[in-house]
């Protein structure tokens, strides 16, 4: 191996060659022969004893870098996210229950980073809820969204069937605006889950789609029924759940 | 002719692995209970190694910012399944190698790099001189491609070997070794330039 490293091979191609094998050197990989010519080219190679000392230098100081403090006391955020209440689901949704993944510790549903921003949308589809129920002279909005929904579902339903599909519209757009919030949080919650649950709760968001797709269609040919809106509300209920769950995995 | 690697070197750091001060084993049990108190005293101790880990390994102060909130959220999750069997500061600083690699899958961090380890390869490559005498490493490590500015950070600044490296990256030794010799080529470009 070493005949091709005599004094005889061109001082450029020896710089190459020292170059090639300069990992396997400083990781102490070559044999004793080719580490022998290393050290006698790097001796005699003002280039690459450079080059050797610059890569001695940095990995010196990378190992002392100091280190470093945010901008800002990032404890506030922390304890807040720390202290976040965990979000309401519903009692009745199964589907995702055998999809829990993290939620055994002891203290309950985890805490993460979309905690906060979840229970922010709740509050938030909660004011937009009690606004479509007060201006149809409803009760007061319940302590949740998706009750609230669910009450506004019932309550802007009037006796008159000529009103009723708009009321049911009015009930439906509450559901996607808090549906198309959720979606994004859920769609970075997929990128960071691992492929197999992903899979999983994807297969079940299709099947509540489905469901919701199939009760708007018979809806439409049927708007004064009240099992189909009953299933209506339980399949968008289920898919707000399921959302809410993933975003909080 | 090569210009010789000079670095800043007024700046010190303690001692690997022991970074910050040893925690008090009764705050890590009082934080294990839900003591917020201890566990804000045990994040004060670290905060800054978790950051500094962080900032060079995603390359952005304010993603690192958000990353080691992160990291304390997941920590106080996971501390009352903290068995004692490492220190409390090794453990801790896996806990956020876990939580910055597993950033680097979310989108948001993916619009935040969108330059592939080519384009950031020629761009640490042909970064401007910053100061003639005055060498910035932190920023070249952070023009560094992904990859292997993460090998370098954890090997060459955290102290880890190739094979632990591996593990945590789901690559093999030689890939790490490989990753940080380009990682080190790359840097001395950018810092002799």
């Amino acid at each position: 191996m070493t005949s091709d490293l005599t004094s005889t091979t061109p001082f450029a191609a020896d710089c190459a060659t020292f170059e090639e094998r300069l990992m396997a050197y400083r990781e102490r990989e070559l044999d004793a022969t080719t580490a022998a010519w290393m050290v006698r080219h790097q001796q005699a190679c003002r280039v690459c004893e450079t080059l050797m000392r610059d890569l001695d230098a940095l990995v010196e100081q990378a190992a002392v870098l100091p280190t470093m403090s945010p901008s800002r006391d990032l404890w506030p955020d922390v304890l807040s996210r720390l202290d976040a209440p965990v979000v309401p689901l519903s009692t009745r949704f199964t589907p995702a229950a055998s999809l829990t993944t993290a939620t055994g510790s002891r203290r309950g549903v985890s805490i993460r980073m979309f905690a906060v921003a979840a229970t922010m949308l709740v509050a938030v589809s909660s004011a937009v809820t009690w606004q479509v129920a007060r201006s149809r002279g409803a009760a007061a909005a319940d302590s949740t969204a998706s009750a609230n929904l669910l009450a506004a579902r019932a309550d802007v339903r009037p006796d008159t069937r000529s009103l009723q599909p708009v009321a049911n519209a009015d009930a439906d757009v509450v559901y996607e605006q808090e549906i198309a919030a959720l979606r994004t949080i859920v769609n970075e919650r997929f990128a960071e889950l691992d492929s197999t649950t992903v899979a999983v709760l994807r297969n079940n968001l299709a099947i509540i789609d489905k469901a919701i797709a199939d009760s708007r269609a018979a809806l439409e040919k049927d708007p004064g029924s009240r099992a189909l809106s009953s299933s209506l509300d339980r399949a968008l209920e289920n898919k707000l759940a399921l959302m809410r769950r993933v975003s909080l995995l | 002719m090569h210009a010789q690697l000079v670095i800043d070197s007024t700046n010190s750091r303690s001692s690997l692995p022991e970074l910050a001060p040893s925690p008090v084993a009764d705050d890590i049990a009082a934080a294990a209970s839900g003591d917020r108190r201890a566990y804000e005293r045990l994040y004060r101790a670290h905060v800054d190694r978790v950051f500094s880990l962080c900032v060079r390994m995603l390359g952005d102060r304010q993603t690192a910012e958000e990353a080691t909130q992160d990291v304390f959220v997941r920590v106080w999750e996971k501390l009352p399944g903290f068995r004692g069997e490492s220190a409390f500061s090794t453990w801790l600083h896996r806990v956020a190698v876990n939580v910055v690699l597993s950033r680097r899958k979310t989108a948001s961090v993916q619009n935040a790099r969108t330059v592939d380890d080519q384009e950031a390869e020629l761009s640490a490559v042909s970064r401007p001189v910053l100061v003639a005498d005055r060498l910035d490493l932190e920023t070249a490590i952070a023009g560094l491609p992904a990859g292997a500015r993460r090998v370098f950070v954890l090997h060459d600044v955290e102290g880890f070997t190739h094979e632990e490296i591996g593990d945590q990256l789901g690559i093999t030794p030689g890939g790490s070794k490989a990753q940080l010799h380009r990682a080190r080529m790359l840097l001395r470009a950018a810092l002799t330039r």
